[in-house]
């Protein structure tokens, strides 16, 4: 009896010390709050721990704290994201075409952070004749490719016309053969262009090969590739400069090792392979200053000087530029996935650059040193700490934009329910909900710009002001944005027409479980909205992929908060994929006529420009129509910042690069103190 | 006993084949636009892509049809040429892991191993004392409060506990850091200057006389290791007790103490041997459950083993990995089971296996 | 054995004791969320927490919150509140289908015997084969994709009682978009979960059917299925019960995890796993936002804990032959 009650007792005892266990962090959490740079210096903190934690922060870091410096001459990024293949012609993501612009060369490369300014490399010099359709480049000799080929001019012309034959479903090369064919895929070509690879006869597939190999044509013995387009286009330059199209393989080699070996007869059997089945998966021969030394997925990528490299030491790539060997000797990409063990790294010198969310930047501005920023007057410029250890290049604008696309024309068939009832009665919207421009401009201003932008991006970004981005050709130095304004957002629901003001309606927006600024505008914007009317309701809906893109494609997403990041550098890459009924975004928009034909047209004109100041009063033209028709919600343009330990030397920002932390690592130094 | 080995070792074709037919099943729920949303990570830029994936991969075809293209394997119309199969050993290509399935499993399986083997240590040794521990004081202070923490073991979900241990051992005390090696150290082993024969850091590092690493592969497992053995712990604790129990009161023990043995000889020559014979089964057992324990034990400790991959593939709907890896894991689950059923019987003469 | 008399045991014994006294402090806790936590006026669904601003960065306990809010500013004493409610659905509905589904499976099994038996437990020992949560966030990640689509069809049905049975929620309605995340991990863990009862049913009714009033039963000529719910069932359901009082806890254990690998509720849902999912992304400074894991982890500690406690006792009580083993 008497051990029972003890163990009553004992029982008790153990629950009551797991709540105190539970209450107990609050005390040591409220001083945390109070001096919050000790998250990381736990053990100097613990004595002081019942202090009044009213020390200078600076007192967390140990005086005279040193930043270890490890891995002499190697360069460690800790990032997520994996490439799909190696293969330049077949990537079309960003981490593939990091590694190839390192692994392989064009004919022209961006002149240090010029995006419209190229210099040569795998060419001497370039001309283009007055009607800008037709460009020959002289071919530089004495290259060689890592596995010992010379680099020679038909090498380049295999190169094109092997990325416009391979032309994979999902692909780049729409843009390819948009600016040869003015088609959009190699299917284009064969026959009439309404079937596909597998339909053509014999003699059509010969017929189209050859139409390839008549645009791109190399003369060995002149030392020359001439190119020549359906129609000129000011971005060629910018195609060429990308990996996609502009890398260049070894003929030899690639028939050698089971590639297609430039016979028209054949090329069929190397159309749209999977990733998998391109020879160049995950072997790499190119001519550029690394070579690829191993790739194991899901952990890491390396690659390794190439000390054959072709330039010379007094042949600097621009003026001030790298010559020679490169100067780091390795280069090792870790795929981290989770923050804190990429943090832990950064901390401990393990790594010299990680990929920091930008929710995170507050968890690691107490380590600033030397800040460089590019936002003169921004958020992001406002100094947090001088005296720590990271490089930090704050301020940054990618070329990225998040709209929210309405579908003005939403499927209904089968049911849907994202649009709920399906009809105006307060549990639902119409198909044609959004083809009213009052409703669309309601959205448009019932969104909190600033909120987003301060809680997604920690408040590094900037509102968009219509499909062109900033500092490009067509973006406005004036001209009406919508603005949050919940006022003027409820005027224009009640200048609807269809009664939305009083019936209410019910709809959801979908996003892509895990991404989180997508689902952080969704959020904002349902806060939004509901604000100003309580018969108003949005439900944000996390969905997996597979889903949102299923339900996308059949037009069922009353809203689809989105994100393009572009292709190559020119205004045409973004008019088109957002306002044109054929684009990315355009085709699920449908956008109604007479709106859309005018929009198509506009959109063509601009293309088959080139002079600028022809071309700019067409794309002003297209930004203002985009933003006064509401056509989206143009939400946002992201700032980054860039991280480095203490020793990386010689970064700038590119725009164009598709990683900015590691696309062309001959141009940097580490330098240990 | 020959004769039931060999009729269970017949019947791991029939479980196999079934256990991937409801897996087939289960994805046959999927259109192929959703399962084409595999290849596509971004929304399709050109029109029709997703069609054109579709018919790449066959995947509009009849779900028989692309269960038995799985099973047997491709065959090219024009040289006749067969690629792939299961049943010709190829487990096919994960999309998620960028090599082939079977490499993903060479690559990953170390880790998990290596873990599942010092969970192992712990969990069948202490729990094992303790049960012990347990029924002797029967219904005594300590069987009472051993009674309890497993019940409070078997209680704490694996990501609070695994949580809490990063909380006090990492983020606050920085003892124990996540992953399985530091990056120096990793950078190291992958050097000429260590061979890797096992891939098992801890077993590597013995070879190679390199107790550095062999320390650093320890700092970096204790965690993992605790947090993947405590449910499992509890769970054992409670059979070893109960089967001690079950065990003491048998009449040879009586016999044994009316002979006037003296009670630490009749418990550790008579009842302990006596009451492992279940242990072993449900220790068994206990094994092959930490694979669900290292699914999230690998996710919150940063392990790129079997599990976190297999999260990984079943989010994204990659049909092939998952088959693949379930397959995998369920063989190691069958012959795991057959081969502690085996060691029940030869440890326990009552017991026919037939 | 009345239930009077299994109340009383239990109030005795001190670990059952103090398993009651939790669990009556959750009953609590779930009845009366809305005055613990009171519901903002403007709030469409009580089970979506409230959140103060949409900052990632988590807040420590303060005046305005007691246990502070987690990444994403939602409120962290409203979410362990209404999150009580979620886990005594979640685990009770799906104890319910388990405990049925297996009791079929496993009665049909035993009393038919011959080859309805032989296909009836190799189909257990094939489900018993998958490693159970792989195969589980497997399923959960295709349902969540068929349900998403949203079309009629026989799953559809099924989701729309378990949705009736869990939440209330109308049969005629469509099903609400932010509890089918939950009921397609329901579904996962109800399909892959249901294997042990089968098997325990299936070898008590062996047992119990060669006893003697079986046998008379039958050659007086009743029906076989009048026998099987009659006389087989009732001396069999016992150590059925125990162990589905035992499983509730585990399958609360489950569906967090399904929640923390992001396959369950909704962000924002009061789901504790849900909760504790947001820590994943600040480990390294974790003991500074430690109040986002400890809150909603004892939570569910204390909770699968007190259902494991009483059932530990209910075991002793009503079968002690079952003591030791699961």
């Amino acid at each position: 009896m008497n051990a029972r009650k003890l163990l009553y007792i004992l029982s008790l005892l153990v629950i009551a010390s797991m709540l105190i266990v539970a209450c107990g962090p609050a005390d040591s959490n409220n001083n945390a709050d109070m001096d919050n740079n000790m998250a990381n210096e736990p053990a100097a903190n613990e004595p002081a721990a019942n202090e009044p934690a009213a020390d200078e922060p600076a007192a967390d870091e140990p005086a005279g704290f040193e930043y270890p410096f490890k891995n002499p001459d190697t360069y460690v990024v800790a990032s997520f994201g994996e490439p799909e293949t190696l293969d330049p012609a077949w990537t079309y993501e960003t981490s593939g075409s990091a590694f190839e612009n390192n692994i392989y060369e064009g004919l022209v490369w961006f002149e240090r952070e010029r995006t419209d300014v190229f210099v040569p490399i795998l060419s001497t010099g370039w001309e283009a004749n007055d009607a800008g359709d037709v460009w020959t480049f002289d071919i530089r000799e004495g290259v060689t490719f890592h596995e010992g080929g010379t680099l020679e001019p038909h090498d380049v012309a295999y190169s094109m016309q092997r990325a416009l034959l391979q032309d994979r479903v999902d692909g780049p090369h729409w843009m390819t053969h948009e600016v040869f064919f003015g088609t959009y895929s190699i299917a284009e070509s064969i026959g009439d262009g309404s079937g596909g690879v597998a339909d053509g006869t014999p003699e059509e597939l010969v017929a189209a090969c050859e139409l390839v190999k008549s645009a791109v044509v190399a003369d060995d013995a002149a030392g020359t590739v001439t190119f020549t387009l359906v129609q000129p286009a000011p971005w060629f330059m910018a195609i060429l400069a990308n990996s996609f199209a502009g890398a260049v393989v070894d003929q030899e080699w690639m028939a050698e090792n089971g590639d297609w070996d430039g016979d028209c007869a054949t090329w069929q059997d190397f159309n749209d392979p999977a990733a998998e089945e391109s020879i160049l998966f995950n072997v790499a021969n190119g001519t550029g200053p690394y070579v690829l030394d191993h790739w194991t997925p899901g952990e890491e990528i390396v690659l390794t000087a190439n000390q054959n490299y072709w330039r010379a030491d007094d042949d600097p790539i621009w003026e001030g530029g790298p010559s020679g060997i490169a100067s780091i000797q390795r280069f090792v990409y870790l795929l981290i996935d989770e923050w804190g063990t990429r943090l832990a790294m950064f901390e401990a010198g393990d790594a010299d650059y990680v990929v920091v969310p930008a929710q995170f930047n507050s968890q690691v501005e107490p380590y600033y040193g030397e800040i460089t920023c590019d936002a003169p007057d921004h958020k992001s410029c406002v100094e947090v700490a001088s005296d720590g250890w990271i490089q930090a290049y704050t301020g940054y604008q990618r070329p990225i934009m998040t709209p929210a696309q309405f579908n003005q024309a939403i499927n209904s068939e089968g049911g849907n329910v994202f649009q709920g009832s399906g009809a105006l009665d307060g549990n639902g919207i119409t198909d044609d909900f959004f083809t009213d421009l009052h409703i669309r401009r309601a959205f448009s201003y019932c969104f909190d710009y600033d909120t987003v932008i301060a809680e997604a991006l920690d408040g590094e970004g900037t509102q968009a002001q219509g499909p062109i981005i900033a500092g490009m050709l067509g973006y406005r130095d004036d001209g009406f944005v919508f603005s949050y304004d919940p006022d003027k957002c409820a005027e224009e629901f009640q200048l609807s027409e269809s009664g939305v003001w009083d019936t209410g309606f019910y709809m959801q927006i979908a996003y892509n479980t895990g991404n989180e600024g997508r689902r952080l505008a969704a959020e904002v914007l349902k806060a939004g909205i509901e604000d100003v009317n309580p018969n108003f309701q949005i439900q944000v809906v996390g969905m997996p992929w597979p889903v949102l893109l299923n339900a996308r494609r059949a037009g069922k997403l009353p809203i689809y908060v989105g994100g393009w990041l572009e292709d190559f550098h020119d205004p045409h890459n973004w008019v088109h994929p957002f306002l044109h009924s054929g684009g990315a975004y355009g085709r699920v928009a449908n956008i109604q006529d007479p709106l859309k034909t005018e929009l198509d047209t506009m959109i063509a004109e601009g293309a088959a420009l080139t002079d600028p100041d022809a071309r700019r009063p067409i794309y002003e033209a297209l930004q203002l129509k985009a933003q006064e028709e509401a056509i989206m919600i143009w939400m946002y343009q992201p700032l980054v910042r860039y991280h480095f330990s203490p020793w990386i030397e010689g970064w700038y920002y590119n725009g164009a690069y598709s990683a900015g932390s590691f696309s062309y690592i001959y141009a940097l130094d580490k330098v240990g103190p | 006993m020959t004769n039931y080995i060999i009729r269970r070792v017949m019947i791991i074709p029939i479980l196999m084949a079934g256990i991937s037919m409801l897996i087939f099943a289960m994805l046959s729920l999927l259109t192929p636009y959703e399962r084409a949303a595999l290849y596509v990570t971004d929304i399709p830029k050109r029109q029709g892509a997703i069609e054109g994936i579709i018919e790449k991969y066959g995947l509009d075809d009849p779900i028989y049809v692309q269960y038995w293209r799985w099973m047997v394997g491709q065959k090219d119309e024009d040289t006749g040429e067969v690629t792939g199969g299961v049943l010709r050993g190829d487990l096919g290509w994960s999309k998620v892991g960028k090599s082939t399935v079977a490499e993903v499993i060479a690559r990953r399986l170390p880790a998990t191993a290596e873990l599942a083997i010092w969970s192992a240590i712990p969990l069948i040794g202490l729990a094992v004392w303790m049960g012990i521990k347990a029924a002797v004081n029967h219904d005594k202070f300590v069987d009472q409060i051993l009674r309890l923490a497993a019940i409070a073991g078997w209680s704490i979900p694996t990501f609070v506990f695994g949580l809490l241990l990063l909380l006090k051992f990492y983020s606050d005390l920085d003892l124990f850091p996540p992953g399985r090696l530091s990056i120096g150290m990793n950078e190291f082993i992958q050097s000429d200057a260590f061979i890797q024969y096992t891939k098992l850091h801890t077993l590597d590092a013995l070879l190679n006389l390199r107790f550095d690493v062999f320390k650093d592969a320890i700092r970096h497992l204790v965690l993992p290791v605790v947090t993947l053995s405590v449910v499992s712990w509890a769970f054992l604790l409670r059979v070893t007790r109960s089967s001690m129990l079950d065990t003491l009161r048998q009449d040879y023990i009586t016999t044994a103490r009316a002979k006037g043995l003296p009670e630490s000889k009749v418990i550790s020559r008579h009842a302990v041997p006596n009451a492992l014979i279940p242990v072993i089964t449900v220790g068994g057992l206990t094994l092959i459950g930490l694979f669900n324990g290292v699914v999230i034990t690998e996710t919150i400790f940063n392990i790129k083993g079997i599990g976190s991959f297999l999260a990984q593939a079943a989010v994204a709907l990659d049909v092939v990995s998952v088959l693949g890896l379930t397959l995998f894991s369920s063989m190691i689950l069958i012959v795991g089971n057959l081969v502690v059923d085996v060691l029940y019987s030869i440890v326990d003469p009552r017991i026919r296996l037939d | 054995m009345t239930f009077g008399y299994v109340f009383k045991k239990l109030i005795k014994n001190p670990i059952a004791f103090i398993g009651l006294l939790l669990l009556l402090g959750f009953i609590i806790m779930a009845v009366w969320a809305p005055v613990f936590a009171p519901v903002p006026e403007n709030a469409r669904d009580p089970y979506m927490i409230p959140r103060d601003g949409f900052s990632a960065v988590p807040v420590p306990p303060n005046e305005d919150h007691i246990l502070g809010t987690t990444e994403g500013q939602y409120d962290i004493f409203y979410g362990i509140i209404w999150g009580s409610r979620t886990a005594f659905r979640i685990g009770v509905v799906i104890t319910l289908f388990t405990t049925l589904m297996g009791i079929m499976v496993g009665s049909v099994a035993a009393y038919y015997g011959g080859w309805i038996d032989e296909v009836l437990m190799r189909i257990t020992e094939i489900f018993q084969t998958f490693p159970f949560l792989l195969t589980a966030i497997t399923l959960t990640s295709v349902l969540q994709a068929v349900y998403g689509r949203g079309e009629a069809g026989a799953l559809i049905y099924s989701a729309k009682i378990l949705a009736f049975l869990t939440f209330g929620h109308s049969l005629a309605e469509k099903i609400n978009p932010i509890q089918l995340t939950i009921l397609t991990g329901m579904i996962s863990i109800i399909m892959f979960g249901w294997m042990t009862i089968a098997r325990v049913t299936r070898g008590n009714i062996l047992t119990v059917k060669n006893y003697e009033y079986a046998i008379a039963a039958e050659t007086i000529g009743a029906k076989n299925l009048r026998i099987l719910f009659r006389h087989l069932m009732p001396n069999a359901i016992f150590p059925v019960l125990v162990i589905a009082s035992m499983n509730i806890g585990s399958y609360v254990l489950t569906f967090a995890a399904l929640s923390f690998l992001g396959l369950g509720a909704q962000r924002g849902y009061a789901d504790w796993g849900q909760m504790i999912s947001f820590a994943r992304n600040w480990i390294p400074s974790l003991a500074e936002y430690s109040h986002i894991v400890i809150y909603p982890g004892m939570a569910i500690l204390l909770f699968v804990l007190a259902w494991n406690l009483v059932g530990d006792a209910l075991r002793d009580i009503l079968d002690p032959r079952m003591r030791g083993t699961k």
